[in-house]
């Protein structure tokens, strides 16, 4: 999948963001995969209530974002691996919502531009559905 | 160590170093205060009526305070290698208590007589420290708030 882009910048840049962006969804989708499949298949105990089917979805749940959150930690760990080596700087909002014509890219990035501009009204909003979602389920 | 302190002591890197300072000696006094916090099952339930409350303008308020942090009068900061890696560093240590955070969850919930359950911790320390938790929430509003905000491009700027 070779992303068509008209833009300032080479198609060297563009070639390696998508390489590297290709290995980082492949380390991510690796750990989610291998992890859970662990343990559903019961290799990985997480305790005795994970036999019991009524507490199955809600601990495979958890564990499902855990495994998430290990993928997410060894992406990090290798930005920052990368930031103290090569001294490579992450892509600036700009760069990656240049012009595409993918079909995916293209609506994504749309939505992209509307959410930097207006990131504090996401951040407004986001806060006082927490809250909402709080006071509803948990009587805060 | 002189440049480190140099971009450090940047304008631009004072509110976010004070919220910074400020939040860990919060987290140094909570340690203190809550060391031996003994967990009982039968924490009281609070119930808040409908209409907003006092804390939760207070933490909303903090929120836009956040905001207006961010209108400080500032130059470009540029390109800072040291806060660019700082900036990762920290995301990757938040990232990392994250994940012990859900898999002391996932225990938790696979271990029910054993280890409860961080929404009946917070629910504990909500019913029994309301000032420590609006505090929290608070400087959480402020971080959120300037992060949100102080980026060129948002809006209102």
């Amino acid at each position: 999948m070779s992303p068509s882009v008209t833009g300032p910048q080479s198609q060297d840049v563009l070639e390696a963001r998508h390489k590297r962006r290709l290995t980082a969804i492949w380390i991510l989708a690796v750990v989610v995969v291998v992890g859970n499949l662990a343990g559903w298949l019961g290799f990985i105990t997480w305790g005795p209530a994970q036999r019991e089917p009524s507490h199955w979805i809600g601990i495979h749940a958890s564990a499902f974002l855990f495994w998430v959150s290990v993928g997410m930690l060894l992406l990090s760990i290798r930005d920052l691996f990368s930031i103290r080596r090569h001294g490579s700087r992450p892509p600036t909002y700009e760069e990656l919502t240049e012009e595409s014509s993918s079909r995916f890219r293209k609506p994504a990035n749309a939505v992209r531009r509307w959410m930097a501009k207006n990131q504090a009204l996401v951040g407004a909003a986001g806060l006082f559905a927490g809250a909402l979602l709080g006071h509803r389920f948990w009587t805060v | 160590m002189k440049y480190i302190r140099e971009q450090l002591l940047r304008a631009y890197a004072a509110a976010p170093m004070v919220i910074l300072l400020f939040a860990a000696l919060m987290t140094v006094a909570a340690g203190i205060r809550f060391w031996g916090y003994a967990y009982t099952p039968g924490c009281p339930v609070l119930t808040s009526d409908g209409w907003i409350t006092g804390a939760a303008a207070a933490v909303v308020g903090a929120f836009f305070l956040g905001g207006l942090l961010g209108k400080l009068p500032h130059r470009h900061p540029g390109q800072n290698e040291v806060a660019e890696f700082g900036a990762q560093l920290g995301l990757t240590i938040f990232t990392g208590l994250v994940t012990v955070v859900w898999w002391y969850e996932t225990r938790a919930l696979a271990n029910p007589d054993q280890l409860p359950p961080i929404t009946s911790l917070t629910l504990c320390i909500k019913a029994n420290e309301r000032d420590w938790t609006l505090l929290v929430f608070i400087v959480g509003a402020l971080i959120a708030g300037r992060w949100l905000w102080h980026r060129p491009g948002t809006l209102f700027r």
